[in-house]
């Protein structure tokens, strides 16, 4: 498994998009909490999270799942002696990693500003914001894993995958949110992510891939 | 005692469900000694390649059973798969990669040494391409050729007991072809077995040491070098009598 983690590392360092990645959501990050939007006066409101990050987090599950398919690269790993199922959980491990890093940047850059811009600070309710963002950022990974394992296809994954994420985190944040305790929807966005990480493990274990 | 690396059992492979379903393997029975060199030949369509891809696991079979290297149980038969290298349908390669990469990320995941890619660039004649170019150049701009070969290098890569090649003088030209047969012989005298589809059957005719051609799913045609030797039948009318050509 070790191996397997680290040869899918290997390979997304040597792709040119990783970076790509990573400078965007930087950009993007610093440039939405610097830009002051109508009404948003209070520290928390500029401390917001880049709306493209569901297209950039579903951008690293094309590169990591599903361009396999595409490029025929699956029987290669079988050969190589691998349980299917070690072989999806390295790189969801792997696809795990690079995304809290990629979140921490979409928080964290705007925090930093943010607190800059405001003479230092930090919201009250930080906690809850941090709760809330990685179990959602959890879920985002899952429902796009299971999407590039079924569609298998680059383009439609990209558009499926950030479609439901982006259609399900809005009815959360604007519905869900201001009336249910934050605990609750952490809780339901990680059940949720557990439940479509087992379908992609079990789905991938009996899929032809070619 | 038996040296059979590959022994298969009645296996049975369809693609789809209901109505819509078509059995490509049906039934099929195979046994491959260790060091033979297995030339398949048939038709398009006759199940070849869904054969290598059960034997790769990259498609589940429906019925029988497979046993490679004396594993039998399928929960375990990933196992036996790390003594297999091969080529299936293409070679198994990121093309946005360079070829140095490509290799790299599949002797990290065998833990293997860089000294074993630079043996195995030359074993495939890839190293008079230059550093630059295997380190830096993407797969995708070279030849199929070199492509090809790059496959075959990911495929000797662990040293494997078994290669799968399917058509794998695809993009060869001539010299290319003629350093391929020179490899598989090479490689068979160090007692790597072989199980080679190919459509071109006096190219299959100067390596294989046993044949076995395939129609509609199934072996219809199993005979060793040897034997068809002795029957005075070169292999092309051995395949035209059992396929019913002519």
């Amino acid at each position: 498994m070790e191996r397997l983690i680290k040869a899918n590392f290997y390979k997304l360092i040597k792709r040119r998009e990783t970076y790509f990645l990573l400078l965007l959501i930087c950009v993007e990050s610093a440039v939405s909490a610097s830009i002051p939007k109508t009404g948003d006066t209070m520290f928390i409101d500029r401390c917001n999270i880049p709306l493209a990050l569901d297209v950039e987090l579903a951008f690293l599950a094309v590169i990591i799942f599903a361009e396999n398919y595409a490029k025929g690269t699956w029987y290669g790993e079988f050969l190589n002696g691998y349980a299917r199922r070690n072989i999806i959980i390295s790189k969801l491990v792997v696809y795990g990693i690079i995304s809290l890093i990629v979140s921490i940047l979409a928080v964290g850059i705007p925090f930093i500003i943010s607190s800059w811009i405001n003479g230092g600070g930090y919201p009250s309710n930080w906690h809850a914001i941090l709760s809330v963002f990685f179990s959602k950022n959890l879920f985002i990974i899952s429902v796009m894993t299971l999407t590039a394992i079924l569609l298998r296809k680059r383009i439609i994954t990209l558009a499926v995958g950030t479609g439901i994420c982006f259609f399900i985190t809005k009815i959360s944040e604007y519905l869900l949110e201001p009336i249910i305790p934050n605990i609750v929807i952490s809780f339901t966005y990680i059940l949720l992510s557990f439940i479509f990480i087992m379908l992609s493990i079990g789905n991938f274990s009996f899929q032809e891939v070619q | 005692m038996s040296d059979n690396i590959i022994i298969i059992e009645n296996l049975i492979k369809q693609y789809g469900k209901g109505s819509k379903s078509k059995e490509v393997i049906k039934g099929l029975n195979m046994q491959l000694v260790r060091g033979d060199i297995f030339g398949l030949v048939g038709r398009n369509g006759a199940g070849k390649t869904t054969l290598l891809k059960c034997i790769a696991g990259i498609v589940l079979p429906n019925g029988g059973s497979i046993e490679l290297f004396g594993e039998s149980n399928p929960k375990k038969l990933h196992i036996s798969r790390a003594k297999i290298g091969g080529i299936i349908e293409k070679p198994p390669i990121d093309e946005d990669l360079s070829a140095w990469d490509n290799l790299k990320i599949y002797a990290i995941r065998m833990g293997i040494s860089d000294e074993r890619i630079r043996e195995v660039l030359e074993t495939v004649d890839l190293t008079c391409h230059g550093n630059a170019v295997l380190k830096r150049a993407p797969v995708k701009t070279f030849s199929l050729g070199m492509k090809q070969r790059l496959g075959i290098a990911i495929a000797l890569l662990g040293k494997p007991e078994l290669m799968i090649l399917d058509e794998p003088l695809n993009g060869l030209d001539p010299e290319g072809i003629m350093w391929f047969r020179e490899l598989v012989l090479d490689l068979n005298k160090q007692g790597v077995s072989f199980i080679i589809s190919s459509h071109l059957l006096r190219e299959l005719n100067e390596v294989a040491t046993c044949y076995g051609i395939m129609k509609s799913g199934q072996i219809i045609g199993n005979i060793t070098a040897d034997k068809l030797h002795k029957s005075g039948e070169n292999f092309e009318e051995y395949y035209k009598r059992i396929v019913g050509i002519g």
